[in-house]
């Protein structure tokens, strides 16, 4: 299977260096063409969603604690008082 | 050349859940920016989604309301993008199979129904929020709350079924009382709650092949979305007209120029590469789950208004403003049941009670006056114990206020429905204001001849056969009766006192 490596990395946001670039064609190829294998077998609906067999677990509606806001915002590569700051999205006007 | 103009919506309604649809972070609106996040919502590493029960229970609500076929297995799915107000990369959504299908909503047209069809209903999570504008620095700087991510939405997808803006208002409109009704969400545009997608295409009228589509997206107000609608459809048209081709492409409404305006062109269009969420099994739903659910179901907008309609023998148009809410259709109820004057009880909601609501910008349920109350000032004007403008001008207005003040007594502390009901007893009221209505005979003879002694003029053209001097003198009674005499009564009185001195 032939991989667009170009339409790729725009959808995963990454820059991808010269190298890169010849090197992970072939690499991914061969990935997606061993895991194609799977395609060969007889499946149902039920398995092409699903391969694990886990339970569905519901949960009531009531408000457990969440997490103290400055641990969440010492995440964030950049803050600013209440807010996580990123650089300006591009929005049309 | 006549055009057609094709409409389908994309709505996604906001629930009012407690917690969000995969984690237990509250839902809450308006506190402190990224308080209510953790590990699920924030996608963090490691972390597990787990549904929350309330929200399906929500979309089985909707699903029933709208006659849809609700899947008894439905799937999760990842919509990946990248923007920054979603921590986790994707969103989970349902694309494969949602939670229900084809179901149909009735809309009235010209005094008729038609039933617009529903493609399918998802339940799927909110993204966080993006503040663009406001901060110092907001050249460059983008500011993120996630405290929305993850909360619970419905996106109820419509068929293209729409064949005019107004329709269309109407659609949301009745949609958005069922979602009332149902409680499950508050319906509030302005605040994003309830936002609205529009697909919009224009045909010659006549033709059975659909038009090039547009997305109108940003429609968030009644308003905007009829003007919105409005607007495109003779972009369209115009368009055509110069023997130009529509672009399919994203359009958004700009509220200040008052124009829909090109978002982005489909060449940039995403690649969300959907696939089945592996960290949840199918949800399952079960037939006793449904029945239960069913069985809970409050009347809905539609029955309602047949029943009014039926029952009490109201307009149609009555029978959709009371039925606009389920505390206005509660509150007629209990008014007409207990003044036994259905007609009676829709004319005073329909215009004092709601011009009340109007002026003080309230919702129906936050009406001060209890429904007793009104009842009886109903029962007043019925047995002619007051006249109808005295009730109105004078003795509801004075039982509103006096409702206002939260009534307690020494031995009842709080406020209770019987000291409110008591508070503004209008018969209290009108003997305290005077306004009880002159019934008395012999009281409505003497203001009768006071005026025709005060006015010797009009009395003797009058006996000259000036009759239309009748009006003037019965004016001149029931402004000396400061409006408590009944006109009704007052005429034959005063013909009976005019005959007499003709007789002399
Ligand atoms: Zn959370």
């Amino acid at each position: 299977m032939k991989v667009d490596l170009e339409h790729l990395s725009r959808l995963a946001n990454l820059e991808l260096t010269e190298e890169e670039r010849k090197l992970l064609p072939g690499q991914m190829e061969k990935i997606i063409d061993w895991v194609g294998q799977l395609s060969s077998l007889a499946t149902g609906e039920e398995e092409k969603y699903h391969q694990v067999d886990f339970s569905l677990r519901l949960e009531e509606d009531e408000v457990q604690p969440s997490l103290p806001q400055d641990e969440v915002l010492a995440m964030a590569p950049e803050k600013q008082g209440d807010f996580v700051k990123v650089p300006r999205v591009f929005r049309e006007k | 050349m006549k055009y057609e103009t094709i409409i389908g919506l994309e709505i996604h309604a906001q629930l009012l859940t407690r917690t969000k649809l995969f984690c237990r972070c509250s839902t809450e609106f308006g506190r402190t920016p990224n308080t209510l996040t953790c590990p699920v919502c924030l996608g963090l590493p490691g972390s597990l989604p787990v549904i929350n029960r309330e929200a399906v229970r929500m979309a089985i609500k909707l699903a029933l309301a709208l006659e849809a076929r609700i899947n008894f297995k439905s799937i999760f799915s990842r919509k990946n993008y990248f923007y920054p107000d979603l921590p986790k990369g994707y969103q989970i959504t349902q694309y494969h199979l949602p939670v229900a299908e084809n179901g149909r909503l009735l809309i009235d047209v010209n005094g008729s129904r038609k039933a617009i069809g529903i493609e399918r209903i998802n339940l799927e999570e909110d993204a966080g929020k993006s503040l663009h504008e406001g901060f110092p620095d907001s050249a460059e700087k983008t500011y993120l709350d996630f405290n929305r991510c993850g909360v619970p939405l419905l996106e109820i997808v419509g068929r293209p079924d729409l064949r005019s803006p107004e329709e269309a208002v109407e659609f949301v409109q009745n949609l958005r009382t069922i979602l009332q009704y149902l409680e499950i969400c508050d319906g509030n545009m302005e605040e994003g709650s309830l936002r609205c997608d529009a697909n919009l295409s224009v045909r010659p009228a006549g033709s059975t092949e659909f038009g090039t589509k547009t997305e109108v997206k940003n429609l968030n107000s009644f308003r905007f979305l009829a003007r919105a609608l409005e607007y495109e459809a003779s972009r369209q048209v115009e368009a055509l007209e110069r023997g130009e081709k529509i672009i399919q492409e994203t359009r958004g409404w700009d509220a200040s120029a008052n124009r829909t305006v090109p978002q982005r062109s489909k060449e940039e269009a995403h690649d969300y590469r959907y696939f089945p969420e592996p960290d949840l099994p199918p949800l399952i739903i079960s037939e006793d789950w449904v029945r239960e659910v069913s069985a809970g179901l409050p009347e809905l907008p539609q029955a309602k208004i047949d029943r009014f309609i039926r029952d009490y023998q109201l307009p149609v148009y009555d029978a959709r403003i009371l039925t606009g809410s389920r505390a206005l259709a509660d509150y007629f109820e209990k008014v007409a049941g207990l003044s036994g004057s259905p007609k009676q009880a829709s004319n005073w909601i329909m215009r004092e009670v709601l011009q009340y609501l109007k002026e003080k910008n309230l919702s129906p349920e936050n009406f001060p006056l209890p429904a007793e109350s009104l009842a009886e000032l109903i029962k007043m004007v019925e047995n002619q114990e007051i006249t109808i403008t005295m009730a109105k001008e004078k003795v509801f207005p004075e039982m509103v206020r006096r409702s206002l003040e939260e009534p307690k007594s020494a031995e009842v502390p709080v406020p209770t429905l019987e000291l409110k009901v008591a508070a503004c007893d209008p018969r209290v009221i009108t003997e305290e204001l005077g306004l009880k209505k002159i019934g008395d005979e012999q009281a409505l003879q003497n203001i009768i001849e006071e005026v025709l002694e005060k006015n010797p003029g009009p009395v003797k053209q009058y006996l000259e056969g000036k009759v239309q001097v009748l009006g003037f003198l019965l004016g001149q009674v029931m402004k000396a009766s400061k409006g408590q005499a009944d006109p009704q009564r007052v005429q034959p009185l005063l013909r009976q006192a005019l005959d007499k001195l003709a007789k002399k």
